[in-house]
């Protein structure tokens, strides 16, 4: 009797300890539960870390797109407006040297009939305007040999304040010629001479100028984007 | 007798195109009689020779 109960306490305690073991398998301790969610929420976390950052640099190219394309159309209505002032310079650079041409023409006559008139000092003051004149001339294609790398630059602003002083310097130097001949005729007209010798109109007095046409598309001189 | 209230009509000054202008400066006379040589010198005007420069400080000044 002693071994049967002895058996049965053994087989009782192997059975116990077969299930109780098996049963720590098959569940979880809450410790190992906890680190399973929290490995969880890590994930779903760097996820979403990745995905604002995906997001973010969507938004970065998307922007850097935009501004390149801006930057794209702001350097062709500059491009155009420059067009306009460099053909605008031009023509007055032209203008200025057809006056003197005629000018020339002019005193060539008068000295042609008036041998004894002394125009020394007109003559100097043309060659002075003719310097200025060429001068102005160099400064502008000076200027427009530059501007595309001014506008490429990555200052443009700061890079088109060298080119605006050039431009600045053409003006003050085409007033200055202006200025200049208009002593000249006053000059002129003080001379010892007839009437005749002022007025005597001679058509085409001056070799024919090639008329500047503007490169630039004049019927939109404020571009739209 | 009441006075007709239409529209007033304010005369639109136009400011002179591109083309005007140069075509302003290009055009000049041929002859060489100093009277003529006074007038187109008179004529000259290079006080907005450098106009399109505000234009391309504007651009240059924008903020995008």
């Amino acid at each position: 009797m002693k071994a049967i109960i002895t058996t049965l306490t053994i087989v009782s305690a192997f059975f116990f300890f077969m299930s109780t073991s098996s049963a720590q398998t098959l569940t979880p301790t809450p410790t190992t539960r906890k680190d399973a969610i929290k490995q969880k929420i890590e994930v779903k976390k760097t996820l979403l870390e990745t995905r604002k950052e995906e997001l973010k640099q969507q938004i970065l190219d998307k922007k850097a797109t935009r501004e390149a394309k801006l930057a794209e159309v702001r350097k062709e209505r500059i491009s155009t407006f420059w067009q306009m002032l460099y053909n605008r310079m031009l023509a007055n650079i032209t203008r200025l040297e057809r006056l003197i041409q005629r000018i020339e023409t002019r005193l060539a006559k008068i000295e042609e009939n008036n041998e004894s008139i002394d125009t020394d000092n007109i003559k100097d003051q043309l060659l002075n305007a003719k310097n200025l004149l060429a001068d102005a001339k160099t400064s502008l294609e000076a200027a427009n040999l530059s501007i595309e790398d001014v506008l490429s630059s990555n200052e443009p602003k700061a890079a088109f304040g060298v080119v605006r002083n050039e431009i600045q310097g053409v003006k003050t130097k085409l007033k200055e010629i202006h200025s200049i001949l208009v002593h000249v005729i006053g000059d002129i007209k003080g001379l010892r001479v007839g009437q005749d010798d002022l007025n005597n109109a001679t058509e085409s007095a001056t070799p024919t100028v090639e008329v500047l046409t503007p490169t630039v598309e004049a019927s939109s001189p404020t571009p739209t984007i | 007798m009441a006075l007709s209230t239409g529209k007033v009509q304010i005369p639109y000054l136009s400011q002179p195109t591109y083309e005007q202008e140069m075509q302003n400066i290009e055009i000049q006379s041929e002859t060489d009689d100093i009277n003529s040589i006074e007038k187109d010198l008179n004529d000259t005007d290079l006080q907005n020779s450098d106009k399109e420069l505000q234009d391309i400080d504007a651009e240059l000044n924008k903020a995008y």
